[in-house]
C-alpha cells in the first residue's frame, strides 16, 4: 500500500485528467486554427476560473471524506447580492459576497458537527435554503454589477491575466497546504480513516469546520468571478455547477471516499471540462446533447475511477 | 409462522405514529383557523397531496436499501411530457400513454439501480447525473416548448371522487402504500430488500441477492415517480417543461419527516404518507400566509435538517 496523503502518489492520480485536457487541446488546434489564439485562450481561462475555483473547494471537501452538494446554491447566491448591492456599496460588496459564502459554510459545518447530520444530506438542505434566499433577494435574473469590475478583473482580455493569476496563487497555496503542512495531512488523515485521524489525535470537528469553511468561501469566489463575467445577478446560475466541480474533482483523480487526490488533478479536471465544453461549441452541438454528453462524460468519469475502490457510501 | 408475528409488523413504529400525531396537530390547527373541521376539505387536501405521497412512498423505498435517488424530480417531470404528447387529448390513447410512461420511469429506474450497483458509482451522484440526462433529453425532444394534453376523461383521476366520498387518486395513493406494505413486510422478497438495506455485508453473507434487490428498489421508486408525475398531470391537464421537478427535495424531506433513515433498513407507509401530507400543509400554509415562493425552498431546507437532528437526538438519548 502507498503511504496516503504523500505528494508523488496523489500527484499522478491527476495524470489522467491531464493527458485528456492535453488531447483534447491538441485536437481542437488541428480542427480549428482560432483555438490557439490568444483571444480564445483569454477566454478560456475566464472559464476555467469559476469552475476551478469551485471544484478546489469541493475538493478540500473531498479530501476529508466529506461532500458539499451547496457550491451550486452558494455561487448563485454570490451573483444575486453582488448585483443586488454593487450599484450602492461598490467595493464592499466583495467582502459581503465573501462573508456570505463562509456564513453558509458555517452553516453546513454546525449541522454535520453540533447536529451529526450526514454531510450529503445537511448540504442537499442547505443547498435548498441558500436557493431560496438567492430567491429571495433577486426573484428573478437581473441587478446590476459596475463595469469598473469588470474593467479591473477582466479588461487585459488576454492569457496572462488577473483571472490566470487567481488561478495559479488559489492551487499553489493550496498545494502548499496540502503537500507540507500539519493541517494539510490531517485532512488527508480524517479522509483516509476517520478513526484513526481521531485516534491520532486530529482535531476532527476543527477539520470539518476548516473544509466547509474553506468550501464556502471559495465557492463565493466563484460566484463573483461568475458575476462580474455576466455584469448582473442570476439566482439559478449556479444550479450546474454543483456537479460540475464534482466531476471535476473525480476527473482529475480525487477519490471521493476522502483522502486520495491532488489539487493539480482538480485544475487539469477543470480545464478537460471546459475545453470539452469548448470542444462542444466547435462543433455547433445543440445545448441540449451538451447537456445530455456532460451527464453521460460524469458517468463515464465516475465508472472509471470507481473501479476497484473500496464500497461507496450512500 | 404465527398469526401473531404477522399483526406484530403491521404495528406501526414510533416514527410513524411521530409523524402521525405531528400531522393531527397541524390539521387541529388548519381546522381550527378555518373554523370548524370538514371531512369534504380534508379529503379535497389529500387528494392533492397524492402525486407527492406517491412519489415519497418510491423515495422512502430507496432510503430503505441505504440509498437517495435524486432523479425523482426529473422522471415525474418526464413522465408529465410523455404522458400528455402521446395522449394529445384522445381518450383512445390510454393505454399507449400510460404504458409509455410507466416503460420509461423502468428504464430510468434500470439505468440507476445499475449505474448504483453495477457500476459502483454512488447512488446520489448516478441519479444526479441522470436527472441532468432527462432533463437535457425532454427539452431536446420537445425543442423547448412541449405540446400535448390529457383528455378531460382522464382527469377524473384527480378530480374525480368514488361515490361522492372518496377522491379516486387518494384510494390510488392508498392502495399503492398498501402494496408497497405487504411487498416489504409480509413477503420473502420484502424481508430480503429490508435486510440487504439494513445491513448490506450480512446480507451478502446471507446469500442475498442484494445488488438485485437495489436495482428492483430503484425500478419501483422511479415507476412510482412516473405515476405521481401522470397524478401530477391530470391535476395541471397539460404538458409543461420541469413541472414535477419540486418533487426530488420535496420528496427526501417527507420521508424524513416520516421517520426514514439514510443509513437504511427502515421503511414506514404510514410516515411516509404523514410526511407527505405534512409537507403538502406546511407548503399551502406558506401559499395562504402569500409568502414568495422563495420560501418554498427555505422550509423545505430546514425541514430536512430539523427532522434528522431530531432523529439524530432521539438516537442519542436512547444510547
Amino acid at each position: 500500500m502507498q503511504p496516503r496523503g504523500s505528494v508523488c502518489p496523489n500527484l499522478m492520480l491527476g495524470l489522467p485528467a491531464l493527458l485528456l485536457a492535453v488531447a483534447i487541446g491538441a485536437i481542437a488546434t488541428t480542427w480549428s486554427g482560432d483555438f490557439m489564439s490568444a483571444g480564445n485562450l483569454g477566454n478560456l481561462v475566464n472559464r476555467v476560473l469559476p469552475l476551478a475555483i469551485a471544484a478546489l473547494g469541493e475538493a478540500v471537501v473531498l479530501f476529508a471524506g466529506r461532500i458539499d452538494l451547496s457550491v451550486g446554491s452558494v455561487i448563485s447566491l454570490s451573483t444575486a447580492i453582488l448585483g443586488v448591492t454593487s450599484a450602492q456599496l461598490g467595493w464592499l460588496s466583495i467582502p459581503l459576497v465573501i462573508l456570505a459564502g463562509l456564513a453558509c459554510g458555517a452553516f453546513n459545518a454546525a449541522g454535520v458537527i453540533l447536529l451529526r447530520i450526514n454531510p450529503l444530506i445537511m448540504t442537499l438542505a442547505t443547498s435548498a435554503v441558500v436557493k431560496g434566499i438567492a430567491l429571495l433577494l433577486l426573484p428573478s435574473p437581473g441587478g446590476e454589477v459596475d463595469y469598473s469590475f469588470y474593467d479591473a478583473f477582466y479588461g487585459q482580455d488576454q492569457f496572462f491575466g488577473w483571472p490566470l493569476l487567481l488561478i495559479a496563487v488559489a492551487f499553489a497555496a493550496t498545494f502548499a497546504i496540502f503537500g507540507f503542512t500539519r493541517f494539510g495531512r490531517s485532512i488527508y488523515a480524517l479522509g483516509s480513516d476517520g478513526r484513526a485521524a481521531f485516534a491520532n489525535g486530529v482535531n476532527v470537528p476543527g477539520i470539518d469546520l476548516s473544509v466547509f469553511l474553506i468550501s464556502g468561501g471559495l465557492a463565493a469566489v466563484a460566484g463573483l468571478a461568475v458575476g462580474i463575467k455576466i455584469l448582473s445577478g442570476d439566482p439559478l446560475i449556479g444550479d450546474s455547477f454543483t456537479l460540475d466541480a464534482i466531476a471535476a474533482a473525480v476527473l482529475g483523480g480525487v477519490a471521493l471516499q476522502g483522502g486520495r487526490g491532488s489539487v493539480f488533478g482538480v485544475l487539469a479536471g477543470a480545464i478537460a471540462l471546459v475545453l470539452i465544453g469548448n470542444a462542444f461549441n466547435l462543433l455547433e452541438l445543440n445545448t441540449n446533447l451538451q447537456q445530455i454528453a456532460k451527464g453521460l462524460i460524469f458517468v463515464a468519469a465516475l465508472m472509471l475511477f470507481m473501479r476497484g475502490r473500496s464500497r461507496s457510501p450512500a | 409462522m404465527t398469526a401473531a408475528t404477522y399483526l406484530d409488523r403491521l404495528r406501526p413504529a414510533g416514527a410513524s405514529l411521530r409523524a402521525m400525531a405531528l400531522l393531527l396537530l397541524l390539521l387541529a390547527a388548519f381546522f381550527i383557523s378555518t373554523r370548524g373541521f370538514s371531512s369534504i376539505l380534508l379529503l379535497d387536501n389529500i387528494r392533492q397531496a397524492a402525486p407527492l405521497g406517491v412519489v415519497v412512498a418510491g423515495q422512502a423505498l430507496v432510503l430503505m436499501m441505504g440509498r437517495l435517488d435524486l432523479s425523482v424530480g426529473a422522471t415525474a417531470s418526464m413522465a408529465n411530457i410523455v404522458l400528455c404528447s402521446i395522449f394529445n387529448s384522445d381518450m383512445a390513447n390510454l393505454v399507449p400513454a400510460v404504458a409509455a410512461t410507466l416503460a420509461a420511469g423502468t428504464l430510468v429506474g434500470l439505468a440507476n439501480g445499475i449505474m448504483s450497483t453495477k457500476l459502483r458509482i454512488p447512488a446520489f451522484l448516478a441519479t444526479l447525473a441522470s436527472s441532468l440526462i432527462i432533463a437535457g433529453l425532454v427539452v431536446f425532444f420537445t425543442n423547448g416548448s412541449p405540446r400535448g394534453a390529457v383528455p378531460p376523461a382522464f382527469r377524473v383521476i384527480t378530480e374525480g371522487w368514488l361515490f361522492g366520498v372518496a377522491p379516486y387518486s387518494a384510494l390510488i395513493w392508498l392502495v399503492l402504500l398498501v402494496a408497497l406494505l405487504l411487498l416489504v413486510h409480509f413477503t420473502m422478497l420484502g424481508r430480503k430488500m429490508i435486510l440487504s438495506g439494513a445491513n448490506v455485508v450480512a446480507a451478502r453473507h446471507s446469500g442475498i441477492p442484494s445488488d438485485g434487490l437495489i436495482i428492483l428498489s430503484f425500478v419501483l421508486c422511479s415507476v412510482l415517480a412516473s405515476i405521481g408525475g401522470i397524478l401530477l398531470s391530470a391535476i395541471t391537464g397539460m404538458a409543461s417543461i420541469g413541472v414535477g421537478n419540486n418533487f426530488t427535495l420535496d420528496s427526501i424531506a417527507a420521508a424524513v419527516i416520516g421517520g426514514a433513515l439514510f443509513a437504511g433498513g427502515v421503511f414506514l407507509p404510514l410516515g411516509a404518507m404523514a410526511g407527505a401530507l405534512i409537507l403538502f400543509f406546511v407548503q399551502s400554509l406558506l401559499y395562504v400566509l402569500a409568502l414568495p415562493p422563495a420560501a418554498k425552498f427555505i422550509v423545505q431546507g430546514l425541514i430536512i435538517i430539523l427532522a434528522l437532528a431530531l432523529a439524530n437526538l432521539k438516537q442519542e438519548r436512547s444510547q
